[in-house]
């Protein structure tokens, strides 16, 4: 076997082993934004993600089910407020991926 | 994968859209500068009282204008946990700021001292003001990664010492006028620019 297909087949565990969850652009988008504050609201994430509310709700949904992020719903002034903050796990989901993407890009060959 | 590496960036330019980018603290600042030309510009006894009724007035508003034109158009974030550091750091500047125009003030009064002395032609304590904006803009703009605070702070240090020589208590409009209407000009652009790219989300469509 040739050294280039070896190297290839190391890469494979890692990209298999991709939390799939997390490997959606737009859950992507939504965790990446949720990343860098403490929590967002929805209208924070519809502005930063460019997706529609349908499916920023959906996509938030599944993250919710993954146990990746916490959602509370308020009213505030008679207008729909709603909060989504990355949990403990979500925020390391995301690091792990982060670091597994990162090694797999870095590490490929030209 | 840009999204992946710029982390610091997104989160850099999330605070920026959030807090910055309608000009209301702009227009805000610039506002405040409305006692200091008064006092620049005439004897007006009332220039302390106004002082007050622009932070009593205008912070108000400030805050108010900002729940309702800025957080329903691009939402609202609670910062993590680097930028509260910052933002400690922005009070503590704060504190120090206060703390050093109190003592430049007392300073000043006292007649005969090292504030009445000049250094080219401008009493000494003008300087330490035109220092003392260039210092506290720097360090805050730093602070919120603000950079326009740093050209606003510049103006404002250059037109002190120069108000002091040419316009002080002469009833001509003195210099300082000029960074005011920069800074309230700027944020009203950038206001208009803000309703423009952000417009209200429909109570339909939100999730």
């Amino acid at each position: 076997m040739s050294q280039e297909v070896e190297e290839r087949k190391e890469f494979l565990p890692i990209l298999e082993n991709l939390d799939r969850v997390i490997h959606s652009p737009a859950r992507l988008m939504i965790l990446t934004f949720l990343y860098v504050v403490e929590e967002g609201d929805m209208v924070y994430l519809h502005n930063q993600t460019g997706l529609t509310w349908g499916n920023l709700s959906a996509n938030v949904q599944k993250l919710k089910e993954a146990g990746y992020v916490e959602v509370k719903k308020s009213f505030v002034d008679d207008r729909p407020q709603t909060w989504v903050r990355l949990t403990d796990e979500g925020r390391q989901a995301f690091r792990d991926y982060r670091g597994q993407m990162k090694g797999v890009l870095d590490d490929l060959p030209d | 994968m840009s999204t992946m590496s710029d982390l610091k960036k997104i989160e850099v330019n999330t605070f920026q859209m959030i807090f910055l980018s309608d000009g209301l603290l702009d227009i805000y600042l610039g506002l405040t500068l409305i006692p200091y030309i008064t006092w620049i510009y005439s004897d007006w006894a009332w220039s302390g009282i106004l002082n007050g009724v622009v932070f009593v007035l205008f912070f108000p508003l400030f805050l108010y204008l900002k729940k309702r034109i800025v957080a329903p158009r691009v939402g609202m974030i609670k910062p993590g946990p680097a930028r509260r550091r910052k933002m400690n750091l922005l009070v503590l500047a704060t504190i120090l700021a206060v703390l050093v125009t109190i003592a430049m003030i007392v300073f000043t009064g006292r007649a005969g001292g090292a504030a009445s002395r000049m250094v080219a032609g401008i009493p000494m304590v003008f300087w330490a003001f035109s220092l003392a904006a260039v210092l506290i803009t720097s360090i805050v703009a730093w602070l919120i990664d603000w950079p326009r605070l740093i050209v606003y702070g510049l103006l404002v240090a250059i037109t002190i010492p120069v108000d002091a020589v040419y316009f002080l208590k002469s009833g001509r409009i003195p210099l300082t006028v000029i960074p005011m209407l920069v800074m309230v000009g700027t944020g009203i652009y950038m206001l208009v620019r803000f309703l423009r790219r952000y417009p209200l989300p429909q109570m339909g469509e939100m999730a």
